[in-house]
């Protein structure tokens, strides 16, 4: 068929990583050879696959926007951008994943297949222009993530995570496609066609031509029960229940990987479905607005009590994403080069979000490496003296997310504050102001708790072992939050392509 | 548009009245004498024997994941034979070659359940677990006992004692292993 390579151009990183997922499958199961030294074949081949992956997205930033499969999926700098971001935390995840496994007694070829499979549907969620390509590839990266959360199958909160993250995402999944299908109805009339449609570039070139008009009821209502399911799988309040009980439960490795890989996904998705619905902004804009605000004050109040550091990481993770929705909430409110700014702003948020989520959990990780779960804040009682690297690091982690210079997470929250502020919307530039404050006060305690307390007698271990890859991976993140922290224009620069979404 | 539905709303209304009125009058006013008998299962069940809490070897469950892969491709080739016949030629090179993908992938999964011996029936061979990489866990871990039993399939290392009952509803595995028999 003609065309067919440009089509599978257009999705040729998400592919590359699930051939890798196939191989890692079968060398794992079926080469003995493989399986004898599964320790190190299986995170090499998958990291060598998403580099793999991540190059030719690189190499294809420049080229022109396209859309394939019949106008399923879309390739844009947009699309090319997150991408690149998705790789990198997965790629930072494998590296943190190496050793934690091997301590927890979890190394399996499946750990990573899982990873690489979830990867794949957040890269074409990235990229899909349809609801139903959408649909099908939120799925994908759902399912694989249901299962690594229940990846520690022997512990108790293992396995409570995961199968409460199935039955709730099943739910929210339910919420979604009935959404869809209401959509699908309410669209009847707007496309140039007169025939009802899933695809958003048809849905958007409808709206703008009918405006307000064009919006019946059965569309609306269509559009509140998406976002229901997207709010769920962002984990905003009042839909973020399942959040901590999740993140806690599951290896830190996965909690790691997919707060940050979900968080990222599911906004690009949100960014283009907004920015679809650019012309109707009136209807979702309150809404939007209020979700952003419950979301920043929930995520921070409640994490205040927490003394478990992942339970507390968890909640701080629902205030971020309260943060970012401030950003969309600007993306849709801005106009002219404003609303390019609020574009790049709120990937630059993600981007520092991303950095900081990994790195954090990246510390309790290293602090894991003797082979006992660091989770409490009693765990880190002491630790400028028994850990200088882990104390130091973790840190940088707690300024940046408390948004403190010179860190990345302070430039992201200044960014969107700024583009708030230009939008004219300052009582949720305030509220992001405020919500903030509350965040520093348990950011704060972490630190106060490594450095001004005595170590609890049975805290104090011996030397552990080595762990490059873990070591390696928070190195970068450090390393990063820094400096674009101290040069956040250079990452502006980097994500500025992003601001063109085809759909528009 | 909305005014379509009252029509359903109205039915919806009189159907809830209806059935409502006919089951709550009937409560309200009629006798009640419930008997030992009465109170039965009557031709629409049997009384339940044993415990319904029993265990199934795992296999059972695999069994059936596999049955719904593999018939989920049938149901899939199904609607795709049927337009296959219509298409141009050009189409028809498209149509093949995506249900080789199709298959293709679904083969990767047939391969990988073969090297993980799922379909390794006698597990006389593999006693140890697979998940055990490290040589001490595999000495610490007990061979792998599944079924009841009674119900034929031993550990290999036991004698069997006594005579072999076969024994119903047991409910678990330990019951019947402490007892000899119920």
């Amino acid at each position: 068929m003609v065309g067919m390579s440009d089509n599978l151009a257009a999705i040729l990183p998400a592919i590359i990583v699930m051939v890798t997922g196939f191989i890692v499958l079968l060398g794992d199961s079926c080469l003995p050879a493989w399986r004898n030294n599964g320790k190190a074949f299986n995170p090499a081949v998958t990291f060598v696959g998403i580099a793999v992956a991540l190059f030719f997205d690189m190499t294809r930033m420049g080229a022109k926007s396209a859309t394939a499969f019949s106008g399923a999926v879309v390739d844009d700098p947009f699309s090319r951008i997150s991408i690149l971001l998705l790789g990198v935390a997965a790629i930072l995840a494998v590296l943190l994943s190496t050793t934690y496994l091997e301590n927890k007694k979890l190394h399996h070829g499946e750990y990573y297949v899982l990873i690489l499979f979830s990867l794949f549907g957040a890269m074409l969620m990235a990229g899909s222009n349809d609801l139903i390509t959408l649909f099908v590839s939120i799925e994908t990266l759902s399912v694989a993530l249901y299962v690594l959360a229940g990846f520690a199958r022997t512990e108790e909160r293992s396995e409570e995570a995961a199968l409460k993250y199935f039955l709730l995402g099943a739910f929210a999944a339910g919420f979604l496609l009935y959404g869809i299908a209401l959509v699908y109805g309410g669209s009847y009339g707007l496309s140039h066609t007169g025939q009802a449609t899933t695809n958003l570039t048809e849905i958007g070139a409808g709206l703008a031509g009918s405006g307000l008009g064009g919006v019946t009821v059965m569309f609306g209502i269509g559009l509140a029960l998406m976002f229901v399911g997207f709010a769920f799988k962002a984990a905003l309040v009042p839909f973020h229940m399942w959040t901590p009980d999740v993140y806690q439960g599951s290896p830190t490795s996965v909690t790691a990987y997919m707060a940050a890989l979900t968080k990222i996904a599911i906004f690009t998705v949100i960014l283009r479905i907004l920015s679809v619905l650019t012309p109707i902004s009136s209807v979702w804009l309150m809404t939007a607005q209020l979700l952003a605000i419950l979301t920043m004050f929930g995520g921070n109040i409640l994490a205040v009590t927490q003394d478990n550091v992942k339970r507390m990481l968890a909640y701080s993770s629902i205030a971020h994403a309260g943060y970012i929705m401030a950003g969309v909430v600007a993306v849709g409110a801005a106009e002219g080069k404003f609303h390019d700014l609020a574009i790049s702003s709120t990937m630059f948020y993600l981007f520092a979000y991303t950095l900081m989520t990994i790195g954090s959990f990246g510390v309790l990780i290293w602090l894991s490496r003797r082979g006992r779960d660091c989770q409490t804040l009693g765990d880190l009682k002491g630790l400028v003296k028994r850990d200088p690297i882990g104390a130091y690091t973790m840190l940088v982690f707690m300024l940046s997310l408390g948004g403190i210079p010179p860190t990345m997470g302070f430039m992201g929250k200044l960014m969107i504050f700024n583009v708030l502020l230009s939008a004219g919307l300052t009582p949720l530039a305030l509220c992001l102001g405020f919500a903030s404050i509350i965040s520093v006060y348990y950011y704060l305690r972490v630190v106060w708790m490594m450095c001004f307390m005595e170590p609890d007698r049975e805290t104090i271990t011996e030397h552990a072992t080595e762990s490059g890859g873990t070591l390696f991976a928070i190195g970068v993140t450090v390393v990063l939050s820094l400096f674009f922290g101290l040069a956040p224009y250079l990452a502006q620069t980097l994500l500025a392509p992003a601001t063109s979404i085809l759909v528009r | 548009m909305i005014s379509g539905y009252i029509p359903i709303a109205v039915l919806i209304l009189v159907a809830a009245i209806l059935g409502g009125a006919m089951i709550g009058l009937s409560f309200l006013f009629g006798p009640h004498k419930p008997t030992f008998f009465k109170s039965t299962s009557y031709e629409c069940g049997i009384d339940p024997v044993g415990n319904a809490r029993e265990r199934f070897p795992i296999k059972f469950y695999l069994v059936a994941m596999l049955f719904i892969i593999f018939d989920i491709e049938t149901i899939f080739l199904w609607p795709w034979a049927v337009t296959y016949g219509s298409q141009e030629h050009g189409m028809k090179v498209f149509f093949l070659s995506e249900m080789a993908v199709f298959v293709a992938i679904l083969f990767i999964g047939y391969f990988y359940i073969l090297g993980k011996g799922a379909l390794d029936w006698d597990e006389s061979d593999r006693a140890v677990n697979q998940d055990s990489h490290t040589p001490e866990i595999k000495a610490k871990r007990a061979p792998i006992r599944f079924g009841n039993e009674a119900s034929g399939v031993v550990d290999l290392d036991k004698k069997p004692v006594g005579d072999r009952v076969p024994t119903y509803g047991a409910s678990s595995q330990e019951e019947v292993v402490a007892g000899g028999k119920r």
